[in-house]
């Protein structure tokens, strides 16, 4: 049985900022050229924009959490004097993105608004990314910091070397999916790499940074704001642009003891009844897939996807993505813009607004022939998230 | 708790994003499934080479050893290869 609101809600306008790393330029000028943008996209005035959603955490340690400068809340667009007619905001304290666009979604289906803005507006602090000091570890800290494992890299760097060993994989093999998306970010204007290349050498001869992860498959740090307008399908067909209409959406609702996030067998089990639900709601499953934008803040995580929506059995990704099956004109394309990881750390933001360019045939020199279902997956599979199935417009 | 295990993932970090771990890297640091319970499993580090981990693979034997801090009062458990169970297996 299909979700009875599938399809009722569409995304009808995408809008980028710059893509910059360390800038002097605020972070609330970014956000504010991604929502004109936007409006722009859609073909509609900036100021009839009435509903607001953010996941606005910035990811990194050492973070201020300072409105404007390294996070954009929903308050800096209500008192930017932009937004005059604004009757409905949301502002998600867990889960990433996906969870901003849930509450969008469910907001216009109740009709609290009209027209509803999404973003993401991530800051890369000067210096190393995600840089602190400290001299002790309390609550599940404690269980980890001590002994060097302090953040996500290395809990992936644990969990994937299990994988490897497991399945027999060999770590050069990443090479395949990191330069595949590095060939889509060429082709696409709104990449950090837009313009620099990768060979297979640059990929393994880049330094490692927690082995067996090295350099390229750890997301850029980027600062950029990224923002979408939703509205109901209805209304979306009368705007400037075809809709990208929401089949299904959702949450990644499993929990695992907080501090063990690095078994590689929690990252793909937590994510399959996610995908369970995103197939049952949108009433296609994963043979019916177009196109698929994974999550790629470290590049495991994209294999984890592959697997936990049935895309490949468990521990054949890496065979998977090997070859032509996920290029441009593949069985399954991956990461047609670049990922995270050549387009920039835009937190799932990037891999939403590459589904709606592909079913409303706007992707220019990376469309992919017929992409009528393509599905996002946000997050790595157990450290929260979510996902959705985006179709063309019939 | 008998201090022994099997080794469940390794990783050698180059990059160190917190002060305290500067001098350190690289450092090699281990999950180790205690004897006790599947599935309870440990963050620890490894006494030995870090870069050279040698021959390390999944389920191999590994046994407790408690390394000192600069805090009088704070003692860590590292794990090494249980070299006796080694030669058993």
């Amino acid at each position: 049985m299909t979700w009875e609101h599938s399809c009722k809600v569409a995304i009808a306008g995408v809008g980028f900022s710059n893509i910059e790393r360390r800038t002097s330029t605020p972070l609330g000028s970014f956000a504010i050229d991604s929502a004109r943008a936007a409006a722009q996209d859609a073909g509609i005035e900036l100021s009839s924009i009435d509903g607001l959603a953010t996941y606005p955490a910035a990811p990194f340690a050492g973070a201020r959490n300072q409105d404007g400068r390294d996070v954009i809340t929903p308050e800096f667009f209500l008192s930017s004097g932009l937004l005059p007619d604004v009757t409905w905001y949301s502002q998600a304290g867990a889960g990433l993105v996906a969870t901003a666009m849930r509450d969008a979604v469910n907001a216009l289906i109740a009709g609290a608004c009209t027209y509803a803005l999404v973003w993401r507006a991530m800051y890369a602090p000067p210096g190393v990314y995600g840089r602190a000091r400290t001299r002790s570890f309390g609550g599940d800290e404690q269980f980890s910091g001590p002994w060097g494992v302090t953040g996500p890299v290395q809990w992936h760097a644990l969990a994937y070397r299990r994988y490897l060993e497991q399945y027999g994989g060999d770590a050069e093999s990443m090479a395949a999916l990191v330069v595949n998306s590095r060939r889509n970010a060429n082709l696409n204007d709104h990449a950090y790499f837009s313009d620099k290349e990768m060979s297979l050498d640059d990929y393994a001869s880049a330094r490692m940074i927690s082995d067996p992860l090295r350099l390229f498959d750890c997301d850029v740090p980027v600062t950029a704001c990224v923002a979408v307008i939703l509205t109901t399908t209805e209304r979306a067909r009368h705007l400037r642009n075809p809709p990208a209409l929401l089949a299904s959406i959702g949450q990644q609702t499993v929990t695992n003891p907080p501090a063990v996030r690095y078994v590689v067998d929690d990252h793909i089990e937590s994510g399959a009844p996610l995908c369970r639900q995103l197939w049952r709601d949108a009433g296609v499953g994963p043979s019916e897939i177009d196109a698929a934008q994974l999550y790629d803040g470290f590049s495991p995580s994209a294999l984890y996807w592959l697997e936990a929506a049935g895309f490949c059995g468990r521990g054949e990704a890496l065979d998977f993505v090997q070859g032509d099956t996920i290029t441009l004109s593949g069985r399954l394309p991956v990461n047609t813009f670049g990922g995270s990881l050549s387009q920039g750390r835009l937190h799932g933001m990037g891999h939403i607004v590459e589904a709606v360019l592909q079913v409303t045939d706007r992707a220019r020199r990376r469309q992919v022939d017929g992409a009528d279902a393509v599905c996002v997956f946000d997050g790595s599979p157990m450290l929260r998230g979510g996902g959705m199935v985006i179709v063309r417009d019939r | 708790m008998s201090g022994r295990g099997t080794l469940f993932s390794w990783s050698t970090n180059f990059h160190s994003v917190l002060n305290a771990f500067d001098a350190a890297a690289p450092y090699l640091c281990v999950l180790v499934e205690l004897v006790e319970q599947p599935g309870l499993i440990l963050v620890s580090d490894f006494a030995g080479d870090p870069v050279e981990n040698p021959g390390l693979r999944i389920g191999m034997p590994m046994q407790v050893a408690f390394q000192p801090t600069q805090d009088p009062h704070i003692v860590l458990p590292q794990f090494r290869v249980d070299l006796l169970d080694e030669d058993q297996a």
